[in-house]
């Protein structure tokens, strides 16, 4: 996800974000974010299941939050709008 | 169908190079080469205004259109 970021951040400073693939990358971003929520929740109802014995003798856990579903769906929205700008962008090259 | 961009006629009617147009309306050299060659995908009206001026002509003297293909499929 770190990488992606960069790269996205490397458009960026070339000057031409954009671009059909940092819409892409957006788009992973917010499925990655989505997914680490999934894999909380699914993990927390296993962990819930599991008897108090085994379950207070792990401390692993992960944050599912609102505030972290309404990131990914934000990024989401994101994704679409750099590639509604990417076309835009593609609609002007070629323009004098 | 499409637009021809007569630019190089012109040119040498006025003899001037493409450098001395591009200096004269303040479009750069890339954008007028562009133009010249056929790959311009549109052209703004302040451009087209600005090249006219500068070559002392109407917008027909450097467009054309072509509706060959056309005739071909009718």
């Amino acid at each position: 996800m770190f990488l992606l970021t960069a790269r996205i951040v490397d458009t960026a400073s070339s000057g031409d974000p954009f671009v059909v693939e940092n819409a892409a990358r957006l788009n992973l971003i917010a499925c990655l974010l989505l997914a680490i929520q999934l894999v909380g929740l699914i993990f927390d109802g296993v962990m819930s299941s599991l008897p108090d014995k085994l379950n207070s003798q792990i401390s692993i856990g992960f944050d599912v939050s609102a505030s972290g579903i309404l990131a990914a769906l934000l990024i989401f929205v994101l994704a679409q709008i750099f590639r509604r700008g990417s076309e835009m962008r593609a609609e002007l090259a070629g323009t004098v | 169908m499409e637009i021809i961009v007569k630019l190089d006629d012109m040119l040498y009617a006025r003899r001037m190079t493409l450098t001395e147009l591009a200096e004269k309306v303040d479009i750069t050299l890339a954008n007028l080469s562009i133009l010249k060659t056929g790959k311009a995908k549109a052209i703004r009206f302040s451009t087209l205004a600005a090249v006219c001026d500068a070559l002392d002509c109407q917008p027909g003297d450097i467009l054309a259109f072509d509706g060959n293909q056309r005739k071909v499929l009718s």
